[in-house]
């Protein structure tokens, strides 16, 4: 009897796992030009946002989105993807220059991200993932 | 003896869980009257169907004994990319075909927020198992115990062509 009701206990546990883990979670901190954060020994701080002509090859009414951001520390182990938020939809970056907020060297660089989004597209948020964690960005 | 019982009993009821759980719990959506399938996280209509025993899919050349059905269909997504490696044929009398790999450049992979995308699914069936084939689009990969949804499209399959291909995917901005 105690291992059945082990078992359903476990099984309940697991079910509101799953369940919890579709839950979007809030973000760990915020990132704005005034405010860098520190995450996992990483130090980011925000440069800007700019909207280009995409290339040629890119879907016709598609503009390509970049964000700049500042990065210092981490280690090599780091690992992160870049999304940007216009209301519901969301887009994991296409490329980024420095792949996945990995360092190498220890010294602040340059890090930027790119989407490529409909034109009329309006940028509500960015947000850096470390897994499950989430850094806002908001210009 | 009770216990026993009782244990066997949660067991079962995990078992179930596991092995039910993934096929039973997708909530498919069909087309409205304008071709249309709209679910929660895309929504796709197909285009064409073509039934053919020999397909040209840039350098090669595929034959088969039985018969290749060509989907040609549409894509938009919600939310979020929709990865669109799961595409299924499923058959009236319950067997279901995944695609073949082979069209390259024809295959729509997968489709983002705002953008509406073109492409070919291929399979290969028995020509027998096709009248009332169905197409299974499932764009959000939940998984086990996770809400699904999955896009349900019926084959209207036209006559045998002695040969087809199947045009590159494309993308465009859908507003």
């Amino acid at each position: 009897m105690k291992l059945a009701l082990a078992l359903a206990f476990s099984l309940s546990v697991w079910v509101g796992w799953t369940r919890y883990a579709l839950l979007e979670p809030a973000p760990i901190a915020v990132l704005t030009a005034s405010a860098p954060v520190t995450v996992h020994g990483a130090r980011f701080g925000l440069v800007g946002v700019t909207t280009l002509a995409s290339a040629e090859d890119a879907v016709p009414g598609s503009v390509t989105v970049r964000l700049d951001l500042t990065q210092a520390g981490g280690g090599a182990d780091l690992t992160c993807s870049g999304w940007l938020i216009s209301g519901p939809d969301s887009w994991r970056n296409r490329y980024s220059t420095e792949s996945s907020c990995q360092d190498q060297t220890g010294q602040q660089r340059r890090l930027s991200f790119y989407w490529q989004v409909p034109a009329d597209t309006q940028p509500a948020e960015f947000q850096l993932r470390f897994g499950s964690e989430r850094v806002a960005i908001r210009p | 003896m009770r216990a026993v019982l009782a244990v066997a009993a949660a067991l079962a009821a995990v078992v179930a869980a596991v092995v039910l759980a993934p096929a039973g719990d997708i909530a498919w959506v069909v087309p409205g009257a304008d071709g249309w399938a709209r679910g929660p996280f895309a929504e796709a209509r197909v285009t064409s169907v073509q039934q053919t025993q020999a397909v040209q899919s840039g350098y090669a050349r595929l034959e088969t004994s039985q018969v290749f059905v060509l989907v040609g269909l549409e894509v938009t997504a919600h939310r979020q990319l929709a990865p669109l490696g799961d595409i299924s044929l499923l058959t009236s009398d319950g067997h279901e075909y995944r695609q073949r790999g082979e069209l390259g450049a024809a295959e729509l992979l997968g489709v983002e927020p705002g953008f509406t995308g073109s492409g070919t699914a291929m399979f290969e069936v028995p020509p027998e198992r096709l009248p009332g084939a169905r197409l299974l689009i499932v764009p959000h990969q939940g998984g086990l115990l996770y809400y699904r949804s999955g896009l349900r499209i019926g084959l209207e399959i036209g006559q045998l062509q002695a040969e087809a291909s199947a045009p590159a995917s494309r993308t465009w901005v859908q507003r």
